[in-house]
């Protein structure tokens, strides 16, 4: 029979897996986008909440955007989260949302160094409504921030998932944050409603990230990778 | 029992133990080197590798009047990373024993072996051995060649302990209640962010328990870990209440202790700790 190792479990840690969503609340996204959003994200915390390894290393944040930023999650251990309520307002000021992104990274760093790749996540149904050169200004100053952006050593920090939904928005948005190729996931979903199937693909994908592995692409109907 | 597919054992390195006398003490150290399932399942060595020196040749006690242990994980590129370590372990183990206490601070004694190591991998580099291997990404030559360095140095003045990059080194005392470790961590980023072996970065990563040796007091013990362990560590004092004194009962008994590093690897693999290289020296002193 083989030894049993008994350790006491305040003995052992695990390294943190910041998951960081950027969700889209723009009025277009009413009444269909939202609801999936809620029902996806409530499913992806529970799910998250009994995997004994997602439990003890994600950390979630969850940003709304429309014409502001709101952060409902700010870095909080997954076995802590209550699903928020997204509701639906304004329009998709891309920029506002990651002006809210680099706040928070930028505040949590701290807690970042040492920690396992962060996951970021972006949910959006349409173009931005804001000018190009705004929120791409915001993307570049991403990209410059250490931990989810470029490293100092070299190569690039954090996975990055890019999910648009329908018809409404272009793939150049999205692609426009791709940075490397093995770390960063443009998916297509056919429509808003295809929103809570997403999440069930994004369990999968933070299991790989608290692995370290290389993300999966077996999406399921109405959802395509395009990378 | 060996856990791989191939029924090929999983240790590059012991588990063994070895024995000195060490200025009066009685020092025993147990030792492993495991294959992580990450290398396994790539068919690739074991990457880390731990040393001591002088070298002991003997199953009984070997009396030394300093003894100097160092870990390293890979170095330089698969499939040699493996050797790179061994090379660095002996850089530096080398070099401390050839120390004249106190003539030299270690620190500035540590310095000099990473620079013999450094220009020694340069004139690998360029002599094309490494080059020869396929190139991961994170280390496509010397300047980035990264590793993680562990290195605990007894003398007659006491203990000193320097580190370079994960891994970690701690002093038990009070027969594993208690544990503390010896230098920070100085991460330069994220958790699998490369630290590169070469002076610059060497300067930034390196850690040392203080300028000279520190006379031991209440220390009973060591314990070295590359960070396919120590990343995993919570609360240091349950973790080593737990552990030392599993590996203490076990030092006078190979089956045992390879029975305990075997389950004791496997349980940090099967909770998906780490899939990393796993290395634990423990050296248990007596007075």
């Amino acid at each position: 029979m083989a030894l049993t190792i008994v350790i006491p479990p305040e003995a052992t840690s695990r390294k943190q897996v910041p998951v960081i969503l950027l969700v889209d609340v723009s009025t277009s996204m009413d009444p269909v986008g939202i609801a999936q959003a809620n029902q996806g994200i409530r499913d992806y915390i529970e799910e998250m909440k009994r995997n004994e390894e997602t439990r003890e290393s994600v950390t979630l944040s969850i940003i709304t955007f429309s014409n502001v930023h709101r952060v409902l999650v700010d870095h909080q251990p997954i076995d802590s989260v209550t699903a928020p309520q997204l509701s639906a307002e304004g329009g998709t000021e891309l920029d506002e949302g990651l002006k809210g992104l680099l706040t928070l990274v930028t505040r949590h760093e701290a807690k970042f160094k040492g920690g396992k790749e962060p996951l970021f996540v972006l949910i959006t149904d349409g173009n931005p409504t804001c000018d190009e050169q705004q929120w791409r200004d915001q993307l570049r100053k991403i990209n410059d921030a250490t931990y989810i952006g470029k490293r100092r050593s070299g190569g690039w920090s954090g996975y990055r998932v890019l999910a648009g939904a329908g018809e409404q928005i272009n793939d150049s948005v999205l692609e426009a944050f791709r940075h490397d190729k093995e770390k960063s996931q443009v998916i297509r979903l056919k429509d808003q409603a295809n929103i809570s199937e997403f999440f069930k693909h994004l369990k999968t994908l933070t299991v790989d990230v608290a692995n370290e592995k290389p993300l999966s692409k077996i999406v399921s109907t109405g959802t395509q990778v395009i990378n | 029992m060996n856990g791989s597919p191939t029924g090929e054992s999983r240790f590059r390195r012991g588990p063994d133990v070895l024995r000195y006398k060490v200025d009066g003490n009685r020092v025993t150290i147990v030792r492993f080197c495991w294959k992580g399932k990450a290398h396994l399942d790539v068919g690739t060595e074991c990457q880390d590798w731990a040393d001591i020196y002088p070298p002991s040749l003997t199953d009984s006690e070997t009396s030394v009047d300093k003894l100097t242990i160092v870990v390293a994980d890979g170095v330089s590129t698969q499939p040699l990373s493996g050797i790179g370590a061994r090379l660095a372990c002996d850089s530096i183990g080398r070099t401390l024993q050839a120390l004249k206490e106190p003539n030299k601070p270690l620190p500035a004694c540590l310095a000099d072996a990473q620079a013999d190591f450094v220009a020694m991998c340069l004139k690998d580099r360029k002599s094309g051995s490494p080059e020869k291997s396929p190139a991961s990404p994170e280390s496509t030559s010397v300047v980035e060649y990264a590793t993680t360095a562990l290195v605990l140095h007894l003398g007659q003045s006491g203990f000193w302990a320097a580190t370079v990059g994960d891994g970690a080194i701690y002093a038990i005392s009070e027969a594993g209640q208690r544990a503390r470790t010896l230098t920070e961590l100085r991460r330069e980023g994220l958790v699998n962010e490369v630290r590169p072996f070469t002076s610059p970065q060497w300067e930034i990563g390196l850690a040392v328990s203080g300028q000279s040796a520190e006379p031991l007091g209440t220390v009973n013990g060591f314990c070295l870990m590359t960070d396919g362990f120590s990343e995993s560590i919570g609360d240091p004092n349950a973790y080593f209440a737990t552990v030392w004194p599993e590996l203490r009962t076990r030092l006078n008994n190979p089956a045992d202790l390879l029975e305990y590093a075997e389950a004791f690897c496997r349980y940090w693999e099967d909770r998906k700790f780490s899939d990393d290289d796993k290395t634990l020296l423990g050296v248990f002193i007596e007075r």
